[in-house]
Parts: structure tokens; sequence; C-alpha cells
């Protein structure tokens, strides 16, 4: 079956979701949870142990390779949890509701998603305008911090602003997108 | 958490915080055969749905604020919206088998925020039911009193790896919070016990305590602030005491009514 990347990274992070579970596993344990063949899991686990993700705790003439999780290990697993800086600060102001920017920050800031209080800032003014939030409280500039509250939940993944290129037309009064050729 | 680095300018450090990542940490971790579910308890106000917030983030959980209104139906079209699907018009049986392929295959933490409204049988088997169906950690945050109510469901209250209750505000998470809500400004212990004390445990109640104290600073150009410097009044979230004269003007608009009428 081909794979795109997106899905051969998909099952790596389901993989390494098992492995995290199991503790101690084998090829096998990760071919039957993920329905992958034994060839792909032991590619998966190998790359795994070359990283440093898990060490070989019995191998040898007749027995299976057993490979144990490193509790250390920090990367890949925060790697399979994946998050950015919008979809963090998004979640955010969709589990807090009413918020300040300080707040956003607070609880978006992981360890793989480092989020600084300028991102949070950003990302509500862009909001602001967009209409998805509104001010509760105004801020005094050097004093203290607007409160805003989210109006528009419309769902877990994160509107994202971006710059466009399009073509104002006066005769209807809408910004057409450039999309590139005739549909 | 032992294995968290040290994050500066977030809330991980906090005490119920932390308490909940563990939690799920443990319970995606746990031993092959143990039970996946865990319960999160504790009065209002003590950040649970804070430390909520920031675990969905950290494990890139399904987050959902159970509504009272909700039925069974509601609840599992919420989870399969939160996993990025549609819904569509798809009966129950068909939204749970989604709603379970879905987490299965993402091995995401499901954590059900206000779990009191999950009163009806049927909500609480179909918790169960996605749990056995998708093995992934199910976590149920609520009041005080939710692990009572879950002993009503025998076979949800076995399923429970662990109860872990929500602490109140302490020094130590007034400390974590001070260089986020006021950073730049030294708050001495003797203000830090006062805004702990008047914000009566509340994790809510002390940022906005700081946040006060980091505007009044501000204002009067202060870099560090005591007991002494506050002249101000915190945040106690208290009802307001009745007020005395307008108690006086009532009482005497109603003795002259009296005497009037004699």
């Amino acid at each position: 079956m081909f794979q795109t990347p997106q899905t051969r990274a998909a099952i790596a992070d389901a993989a390494w979701a098992v492995a995290l579970r199991l503790g101690t596993f084998g090829y096998a344990e990760i071919s039957a949870e993920l329905h992958v063949s034994l060839l792909r899991a032991s590619a998966i686990v190998r790359a795994w142990e070359q990283d440093g993700a898990c060490i070989n705790v019995q191998r040898g003439v007749g027995r299976r390779n057993l490979y144990r999780v490193v509790a250390e290990f920090q990367r890949t697993r925060e790697a399979g949890t994946g998050g950015s800086v919008p979809l963090n600060l998004w979640t955010a102001m969709r589990g807090l509701r009413s918020f300040t920017p300080t707040d956003l920050a607070a609880h978006s800031s992981t360890a793989s998603v480092p989020v600084k209080l300028e991102a949070a800032q950003g990302y509500c003014q862009a909001l602001l305008k967009a209409g998805y939030i509104k001010v509760e409280r105004t801020a005094v500039p050097g004093r203290r911090e607007a409160i805003y509250r989210l109006i528009r939940n419309t769902g877990p993944r994160p509107p994202r602003e971006r710059r466009v290129r399009a073509v104002w037309d006066d005769n209807i009064g809408e910004l057409v997108l450039l999309t590139g050729g005739v549909p | 958490m032992t294995d968290e680095p040290r994050l500066y300018n977030s809330v991980a450090p906090l005490r119920n915080v932390a308490a909940l990542l563990t939690l799920i940490d443990r319970v995606q971790t746990r031993a092959h055969g143990l039970p996946g579910m865990a319960t999160f308890y504790g009065p209002s106000g003590y950040g649970k749905t804070t430390a909520a917030v920031y675990a969905t983030n950290r494990f890139r959980a399904c987050h959902i604020q159970i509504q009272a209104l909700w039925r069974a139906k509601t609840l599992l079209q919420e989870i399969v919206i939160e996993l990025g699907m549609r819904p569509g018009r798809s009966t129950a049986p068909d939204l749970f088998n989604q709603a379970a392929e879905q987490l299965a295959r993402s091995g995401r933490p499901l954590l059900l925020d206000e779990a009191d409204h999950l009163v009806s049988d049927k909500m609480i088997e179909v918790v169960r039911g996605l749990y056995e169906a998708s093995g992934v950690p199910v976590i149920l945050i609520g009041e005080e009193l939710l692990p009572q109510k879950l002993q009503r469901w025998e076979r949800v209250h076995g399923r429970m790896l662990d109860w872990v209750a929500a602490e109140p505000a302490s020094l130590g998470d007034v400390g974590h919070m001070v260089p986020i809500y006021a950073p730049g400004i030294e708050i001495a212990p003797d203000l830090r016990d006062l805004v702990l004390k008047a914000s009566r445990r509340s994790i809510r109640r002390v940022a906005i305590n700081l946040a006060l104290i980091n505007e009044h600073a501000r204002v009067r150009g202060l870099r560090a602030m005591s007991a002494a410097d506050w002249k101000g009044s915190f945040f106690t979230g208290e009802a307001p005491a009745a007020r005395r004269d307008e108690m006086a003007e009532d009482y005497r608009r109603k003795a002259d009514a009296k005497r009037r009428v004699a």
C-alpha cells in the first residue's frame, strides 16, 4: 500500500502511543495493534532504538526481540502530541472562554511548543478584527491588559491569519481571491 | 511531573495542573490489564478546568465541557466534532462507532469536564463504552461529590485507576504565578500571604489579585511591593455586605410612615 509521509508519521505516532502504554514490547505487538506488517513495525522500532527512544532488553537465538521505552526520552514523546502555536492558543481560548493574553500564553506554552506573550497578543488582535472574540474590559496601555471573550467557537481547528492576494471589484463590491486560472 | 523540563511563564508547575498531568501520564502508561479511567475532583475555583485546558494542550487531549441539558447523543456529537470530524445526520450508534474508532486510532485521552452532568444511565454507559472500545485514558473531572455520585454505577466505579482530589491554592502556587501576572515586580512574602488569604484558595482569584497588584505597582512606578505598600482592596469573590446607610434610611422611612399613621 502506498503511504504518504503524513500517514507514515501518523502510524509512527500511533505506534509510539502503543509502546508507551505497553512499556515493554516486541514487533508483534506494534504490528497487531496498528494492522501494519511485521516488517514495517520492526523498521519503526529500530528507528526508535537508533534515536535512543527505546532499548533492547531481550535478543538472541530462539528468542524474540523485546524493547523497553526509555522514560527520560522527550522528543518523540512530545512530537507524538502534535500541537502548534495557533492550535494551542485556540484550544486555550475555547477552554477558558474569557481570558487575557497572559492567561492564554500561560495555558498554551508546553515543552514542545513554547508560546510567547507576544504571539498570544498577536493572535488575539487578529481574531478580534475577524470577529471571533470581543473585548470584555478594555486595556490601559502600560497598566493592565484587555480581557477578551470568545464569541465564535467554530470548532477544534484554529482559525489563522492569512495574507492573500485578491482583486477588488468595485462593480460588485467584493474581494475576489486569486486562485490562479479559470475554473 | 518528574520528566517535565522546568517551564517558565506557564501554569504547568501549579499544584493542581501538575496533579492532573501526572494522573493522565499514569493512566496513559499504565501496565497492561489495569483500568484506564480516572477521576479528578474538587470544589469549584480550585483550577480544575484551567488544569484541563493545559493538559489538553500538553497531551493533545479531547476536552469536552459537558452542559446540563446534554443527552447521550449530544455528548457523542460533541466528541466527534472535537476529534475533527463532521457528525452529519448520523444515528447515535453510528456516532459512537465513529468516536470510538477515531479515539482508538489517535490515542488521544478523553477529558470530560463537568462530569457531574453525566447523571443518566445512558450517558455514563456511553462513556464506559467509549473507554472499552478505544482503550484511551478517560478522565472525569467534576465537583467534590463526583466520586460519591459515581458509586451508583458499579461498572464505572470498578474501572477507575485512581481518584485524585484538587487541592486549594498554596503559597507555592502564588510564587509560580507572580512572574506570569506581575512580571518584573518583587512581591514580598507578607503580601503574598495576604493575596492567598484574600483569594480564599481559588487560583482564579489569585491571578486577578496579582494583576491588581501589578497595575497598582505600575501606576506608582514601584519595582517591589510589600503589604505596607498595598492600600487597595483585593477581589475576594464574597457577596457584598448590606450597606448600613441604606438600611438606616429604610428604617427611618418606615418609622416615619408609622408615626404619620399614628
